[in-house]
């Protein structure tokens, strides 16, 4: 039991100082590079054995990007991405391949992500097919099994993507990325794209394969309330960077950063007897294109004015306040490693 | 002009058994079938269900926006101000639409045009409905509607175009349109949906103000519970081109009688409570070519009987004011 508890503690993922910037051509005859979207800016984060790490920030943050980098899908300005030891841009293409066995992703919409004109054997059984692991039969007995884990039908196996309804899409998106068990599952707003009577269905199967496979995964989200059903620690990301990590009990009982604050009040409570009071955001996201001095919710933020100069001109760095509870906000200036000397 | 002065209690829009198809090479689609529902007047009504229940398609055929063929009208009355607005022409639903009922659209980049500058776009609603005034004076006019909605450096942006605007911006853009004749009834299809979260609560936050200034009743499409909650005086819950419940947002949250409702309202992750497990509703919404012959539930529904499978619910009205089409609604409640 001891030695489970120290395996699941470990971290599988780890990542440090990732930078992600996207080229920003100009309208030149030779489309010169004029600038640059920092679309993911210094991020660190790690996640246990075993754990749900969910990401959440509106669109355009930079969560898709982040969950593309670990991938390797993009290529990296800056940082690392250890994936259980191993550094996952120190690979060769090769190797990559067969490390990305052990790395899945489940897609936002499952109308564009699966082909439609494949059949849903083709589709589930791709992932053997290209990392040759099986024969033909073994193959389809493989796809029959990964379809009754999902909670498909096995009559399904013939018929094309384009047959099914959105949540039996999903699933069949999430059988195939079972296929190759791997350790780790991106799910990259997997029921954003659903109703909300099929959400809670393919919620409860995502949840129930982690205990089933022990999976470990990086949730990436805009709704706060189904991040926080399935997280054990939530990253905030707000114009490319991380600006708030926590468990997830103390992110909703106690937020740190005041733009996790405003998400947090912005989101609407199913019962018409909750009041409260709601704290509005002023004006839109700024562009991720220009570069910016200080902290990149300034423009925002309620506590810029009273704060001063000191958020226009520094940017303030992702410290640990309390246990297990990093935010990255010039309010707690001085506070960092307080916990330690409290115990 | 007569104003009907804000009468709390007396009817906007009482619409009686619309039924809504659609003839398609694949048959009949009965998209609204039988739905009747009332605004009163400043109220908020919430017309909530998933995507398919035929939402968009009552709203649109209110506006007499469905598209003829392959959509007809089959039958029922909108009754709006006292007139049936399925009885009279359109030229004079011309004259309704923008200036008495108006539309705000879930996706605000394709309610505009990308060619017109907004400013041009708010002045070409005022002037379709006030022929006297001039271009300048509808300017001004677009210019205190971008004031009013908020928009910052209303002065420099009337000369905006639409792609120059963020998704909020627009949308905001898109009330100042759908109010710049100060409609009675403002129809809002998942005006939200398209927008972030802070975005969102800005959008409602205005609409909210807006209500209250000028006393527009609204009627609000949705698929959102939560936005339900926080912005509707009732609520009608729509699955299967039906209304299974309506009633007053506070009773039917603390007591739903349809196990509709009740399973939506269990199946949400909430912000505010811990739930180990989430609950389902089995299955998926029917094929709208082959609804199931009596409940439109029934296929779903936990506490399906025999008599479910047999014959559709009566929709009846079981405390003041909450209607239910439920067999079981006396037992379980």
């Amino acid at each position: 039991m001891q030695e489970k508890q120290a395996i699941k503690s470990s971290p599988l993922l780890e990542v440090s100082h990732l930078a992600v910037h996207f080229p920003v051509n100009g309208k030149g005859l030779f489309k010169r590079q004029v600038g640059s979207v920092r679309a993911v800016e210094d991020v660190s984060f790690s996640i246990s054995h075993g754990e749900t790490f969910g990401l959440v920030g509106e669109s355009g943050c930079g969560k898709t990007t982040l969950g593309h980098a670990i991938l390797q899908l993009h290529d990296l300005v800056g940082g690392k991405v250890l994936f259980d030891g191993q550094d996952l841009g120190k690979l060769s293409k090769k190797e990559l391949r067969t490390a990305r066995k052990d790395i899945q992703l489940i897609f936002q919409d499952p109308y564009s992500s699966l082909d439609q004109r494949m059949t849903v054997e083709q589709i589930v059984g791709e992932p053997f097919m290209i990392h040759k692991t099986c024969g033909k039969k073994e193959r389809r007995e493989k796809v029959l099994e990964l379809l009754d884990v999902v909670g498909m039908p096995s009559y399904t196996l013939d018929r094309y993507a384009s047959e099914f309804s959105g949540g039996q899409r999903q699933r069949i998106g999430i059988a195939r990325a079972l296929a190759l068990r791997p350790k780790f599952i991106i799910c990259d707003e997997p029921v954003s794209a659903l109703d909300v009577s099929i959400q809670s269905q393919v919620l409860n199967l995502i949840m129930d394969l982690q205990k089933e496979f022990n999976l470990t995964y990086l949730f990436i989200a805009h709704g706060l309330s189904v991040v926080k059903h399935v997280s054990d620690n939530i990253g905030v990301m707000y114009l490319g960077r991380l600006v708030e990590i926590s468990a997830k009990k103390q992110l909703y009982a106690n937020p740190l950063h005041p733009y996790t604050e405003a998400l947090l009040s912005a989101a609407p409570i199913p019962d018409p007897t909750v009041e409260r009071s709601r704290i509005v955001l002023r004006g839109d996201v700024p562009s991720p294109i220009k570069m910016r001095t200080g902290c990149s919710f300034k423009f925002r933020c309620k506590y810029a004015e009273e704060m001063g100069d000191i958020c226009k001109e520094k940017l303030p760095e992702l410290v640990e306040i309390m246990e297990g509870h990093h935010v990255a906000c010039h309010r707690y200036d001085g506070q960092a490693g307080n916990h330690l000397g409290k115990v | 002009m007569k104003e009907n002065h804000c009468d709390k209690n007396k009817e906007l829009l009482k619409v009686n058994g619309l039924r809504t198809h659609f003839f398609t090479d694949a048959g009949e689609i009965k998209a609204v079938n039988g739905v009747s529902f009332s605004v009163r007047n400043g109220e908020t009504l919430g017309i909530v269900g998933e995507s398919g229940c035929g939402k968009s398609v009552t709203v649109r055929s209110i506006m007499r926006l469905v598209k003829t063929p392959p959509a007809k009208i089959m039958g029922g009355e909108i009754l709006f101000e006292n007139h049936d607005l399925l009885k009279i022409s359109e030229k004079e639903m011309q004259d309704i639409r923008g200036k008495r009922i108006s539309m705000i659209f879930q996706e605000p980049m394709t309610a505009l045009n990308p060619v017109f500058t907004v400013g041009y776009q708010i002045a070409e609603v005022i002037l379709r409905h006030n022929k006297k005034l001039s271009r300048a004076q509808a300017n001004e006019q677009a210019l205190e509607m971008l004031r009013m909605v908020e928009i910052p450096d209303p002065e420099r942006r009337i000369h905006n175009y639409p792609h120059q605007f963020s998704g909020g911006m627009r949308q905001r853009v898109v009330i100042a349109i759908a109010l710049a004749c100060s409609p009675k009834l403002l129809i809002a299809d998942e005006p939200t949906t398209a927008l972030d979260v802070t975005i969102q609560a800005q959008i409602l936050d205005l609409m909210r103000k807006l209500k209250e200034e000028q006393g527009t009743s609204i009627l609000m499409i949705t698929h959102d519970l939560g936005i339900v909650a926080e912005m509707c005086d009732r609520v009608a819950v729509m699955y299967g081109g039906e209304i299974v419940e309506q009633g007053n947002v506070k009773e039917i949250y603390k007591s739903p009688l349809h196990p509709y409702t009740r399973g939506l309202l269990r199946s949400l992750p909430r912000i505010d409570q811990e739930t180990e497990r989430l609950y389902t509703i089995e299955g998926a919404v029917p094929n709208p070519k082959d609804l199931p012959k009596g409940c439109k539930f029934s296929t779903r529904c936990a506490q399906c009987a025999e008599k479910c499978k047999e014959s559709p619910p009566e929709y009846k009205e079981m405390t003041s004011g909450h209607f239910v089409a439920c067999h079981l609604a006396n037992e379980v409640s």
